[in-house]
């Protein structure tokens, strides 16, 4: 009689355990997210805010960035052991740590892995940041733990692009081409956590890899909570449903958060820069008085208001303010003069004001600032038409060409070429084949842009992206409005195992030293 | 006797069905002039956004306090009765018109093509309503005109049921018959006869329609297919007012009593109308 109780007990145990693991394991981080679902977990094409935390967690670069750091000085060994250059910085060699595996037995990384994943990157069918490689030439395996990369041209920082960070990101050459598609909702990397199952629109579970080169993961896993409305995520965050929270982005969440008993808000860089691109091939925008218009009747400061000063900063030019290479010497407009940006309206032969067309994500956080830009247009006689989508049409629509107006908040690997490249050099125009994210069609600084990328006199090279900067503002591709800083609140219970100050995915890096005490 | 009981019978069920209109449409009489006259009597823009004024309390300027964007909440659930009113009875009298006439044809004339368009109207009838309205209007997109034909095609297979039911049995009926001997016109028979047949309980389903019109726009509303912003409705102030539901839920709950308020209007007066016009409801 006991005997048969012998032999149940485990195994009703061990049923026990296996359905009610997820939901009820100590050592199970719940982490939710301001998204309906998941974009890709395809560390190269991951654009959005939602989908890159998950890189971080997955997936490692030759380097990486110090956990907590957004700065370029911190940049430290990943994968890569140590690397060397030649005196011009054209010829790079990376020497990997050996014995590292990638998830689910797709074995060890060896150089053919590395040239795998940089030459994807670098190809605009597989990669989102292909023009970040422009400048490479060739990537070669010299033997199973030796990598070169030859540059066609020195450029301002390399290791920006082998980094944990976007195209960086190193991926299983064989996992990526059995899987093809299927690869951005089962990628394998061989970061601390793997990703174990997807369901749409709900989560995405992660468990933690037992064979991590830096060492076993003090969680058992992370589950990534899809959760779109900021009250719902705000009420799971209280009721102990979740420990760690994308926030109400303003200063409202901030303070009644911090008020809270067991609850701590983290507000982190990088700064991203909330900036509104004007196409300057689309009538009646393509009239560089209209678009002085639409930037005078913008009220810059009434954004740090709205947001609240915790978490907003004034713009000071068209890149981000930590970017090595940031210049803020450049006037902008941007004063909210209604009746100025009326009269500049009237000269240029629209008495009766404008209507633009502006595709605009559901997320609350950008539409509540889109909203604040519709009513501060309106008052000079600009009609803004917000068409609101969800978040992942929202990115594929901008990406076609189809909003007149795109409201943008972006952090970048922090060299100025980086930004420059992507949203103002003429090659990145949506809607080309070599296409990035210029969506305001600007061709004003490419010069400057790609002379600065090869220059190697730093002083010289400072200037080329200080002209850039200054005439893309004078030309008006984009307004900047803020930049805003990212909090998010975790449980008190909830230890990062480092110093959070900034996270280069958008979201606090979960590591092997990540704990729930 | 049988006709003396029926009516002793009406005049003791009459009271409560008579007290059910005259409350529900003294409520949309005063819901339906707040809507029309809130560019007079809204104290603030609708608007207006003011950093300085974002998430006020209650007060004498501001009756309901303000939202995120400082806008006054009574004067956008003002703007937003006008919007959704407007929506409900243009989407329920655009389905009225279509869904009878369609149907009093379809009923009339009989054949393949009756076959065929109530086969059509079941398929239609099949889809719950919100469950249409989100297709349609994903179908569309968002915006006012848009939502208001989602509603009146998830609307129309009522109408048209009701009339080709009405006309199915009326045309069998001898005056009808008498018509054609005496030579009138289809379009006669339809028009003077049929029609002011089928009206009243045309009406009592429009009326009851109404309040399904308001629910499904401020449904829509509230989970995104509703009109873009800055437009001010009643389910799209309840789905601005949830993202600030923990710490200011006044945002939420004031748009929300108004939606009560006027289905209770509406439903009051359907179902008055509906018992008052309908014998067998007293029996």
């Amino acid at each position: 009689m006991n005997r048969t109780g012998i032999y149940v007990l485990p195994l009703v145990a061990a049923l026990g355990v296996s359905t009610a693991m997820p939901a009820f394991a100590q050592g199970v981080l719940k982490y939710g997210m301001a998204s309906q679902d998941l974009g890709t977990m395809d560390p190269h094409r991951a654009t959005s805010t939602p989908d890159k935390p998950i890189s971080g967690w997955v997936f490692n670069g030759l380097v990486r960035f110090k956990p907590g750091s957004d700065d370029i000085g911190s940049l430290e060994p990943d994968l890569a052991e140590s690397w060397e250059s030649n005196d011009d910085g054209t010829e790079w060699t990376f020497k990997l740590r050996a014995g590292v595996t990638f998830h689910h037995g797709y074995g060890e990384v060896t150089a053919e892995d590395v040239v795998f994943s940089l030459n994807r990157s670098a190809d605009p069918d597989t990669s989102a940041f292909s023009s970040d490689y422009a400048a490479i030439d060739k990537i070669e395996a010299i033997d199973p733990l030796t990598v070169k990369i030859t540059l066609k041209q020195p450029i301002p920082s390399l290791l920006g692009l082998v980094a944990n960070y976007h195209g960086g990101n190193i991926v299983s050459k064989k996992a990526a081409e059995e899987r093809g598609a299927d690869f951005a909702t089962q990628p394998v990397g061989t970061g601390p956590f793997m990703v174990e199952n997807y369901v749409p629109q709900e989560r995405v579970t992660f468990v933690a890899n037992p064979d991590y080169f830096r060492g076993t993961p003090k969680l058992d896993g992370i589950e990534y909570r899809y959760i779109p409305s900021d009250s719902a995520r705000d009420l799971a965050l209280r009721a102990g449903e979740l420990d760690v929270s994308y926030g109400r982005q303003d200063q409202e969440w901030i303070d009644s958060v911090g008020r809270t008993d067991g609850l701590t808000v983290d507000i982190m860089r990088p700064a991203e820069l909330q900036q509104f691109h004007l196409n300057t091939k689309s009538a009646p925008l393509d009239n560089i008085e209209v678009r002085r218009a639409v930037a005078t009747a913008l009220n810059r400061p009434e954004y740090i208001q709205f947001i609240g000063e915790s978490l907003a900063q004034p713009a000071g030019s068209v890149i981000p303010a930590g970017n090595l290479g940031w210049d803020g010497s450049t006037p902008i407009y941007g004063e909210g003069d209604a009746e100025a940006a009326r009269k500049m309206l009237a000269d240029a032969g629209f008495a009766d004001g404008i209507s633009l067309k502006m595709v605009q994500t559901s997320l609350p956080n950008m539409l509540s600032v889109a909203q604040v830009a519709q009513a501060q247009l309106a008052l000079a006689g600009i009609d803004l038409q917000l068409e609101v989508v969800d978040h992942q049409t929202f990115h594929a629509e901008i990406r076609e060409d189809r909003s007149q107006v795109v409201y943008y908040s972006a952090a970048r690997f922090p060299v100025a070429d980086v930004f420059l490249t992507q949203f103002f050099h003429s090659a990145s125009i949506v809607g080309t084949p070599t296409a990035s994210i210029n969506f305001s069609h600007c061709d004003v600084a490419d010069d400057e842009i790609v002379r600065a990328r090869s220059e190697t006199d730093p002083e010289v090279q400072r200037q080329l992206w200080t002209s850039a900067q200054k005439k893309i503002i004078e030309h008006i591709c984009a307004v900047p409005l803020y930049e805003q800083l990212i909090a998010y609140a975790r449980r008190d219970n909830v230890e990062w195992g480092y110093d959070l100050q900034a996270g280069m995915h958008l979201g606090p890096i979960v590591t092997e030293l990540t704990e729930l005490r | 006797m049988s006709e003396a009981l029926t009516i002793d019978r009406r005049v003791r069920r009459l009271p409560p069905g008579r007290v059910a209109i005259i409350a529900g449409a003294a409520i949309m009489a005063i819901v339906a002039a707040a809507a029309i006259l809130a560019p007079l009597v809204a104290p603030h823009d609708p608007y207006a956004q003011s950093m300085l004024a974002r998430f006020r309390p209650m007060s004498a300027e501001y009756w309901l306090g303000t939202d995120q964007f400082g806008r006054d909440t009574f004067s956008r659930i003002l703007y937003g009765l006008q919007i959704t009113l407007w929506t409900a009875f243009a989407s329920t009298a655009l389905a009225m018109l279509c869904g009878t006439s369609i149907g009093i044809l379809s009923g009339y004339y009989g054949g393949r093509v009756d076959r065929w368009l109530s086969a059509a109207n079941d398929l239609l009838m099949s889809f719950p309503q919100m469950v249409a309205g989100i297709i349609i209007v994903a179908l569309l997109g968002p915006g006012i005109t848009n939502l208001i034909i989602a509603i009146a095609i998830t609307a129309f297979p009522a109408f048209y049921r009701m009339a080709r039911s009405a006309a199915l049995a009326l045309r069998e009926r001898d005056y009808i018959d008498a018509c054609r001997v005496l030579g009138y016109s289809d379009m006669r028979i339809i028009s003077r006869h049929l029609l002011p047949e089928t009206l009243d309980d045309i009406i009592i389903v429009a009326t009851l329609w109404l309040a399904t019109a308001v629910r499904t726009e401020s449904s829509l509303a509230f989970i995104g297919l509703g009109a873009p912003p800055p437009a001010a409705t009643l389910g799209g102030l309840v789905r601005e007012g949830f993202d600030n539901l923990l710490d200011y839920p006044g945002l939420a709950i004031w748009p929300s009593l108004a939606i009560l308020v006027v289905m209770i209007g509406l439903n009051l007066m359907g179902d008055g109308l509906r018992d008052a016009n309908d014998p067998r409801a007293s029996a």
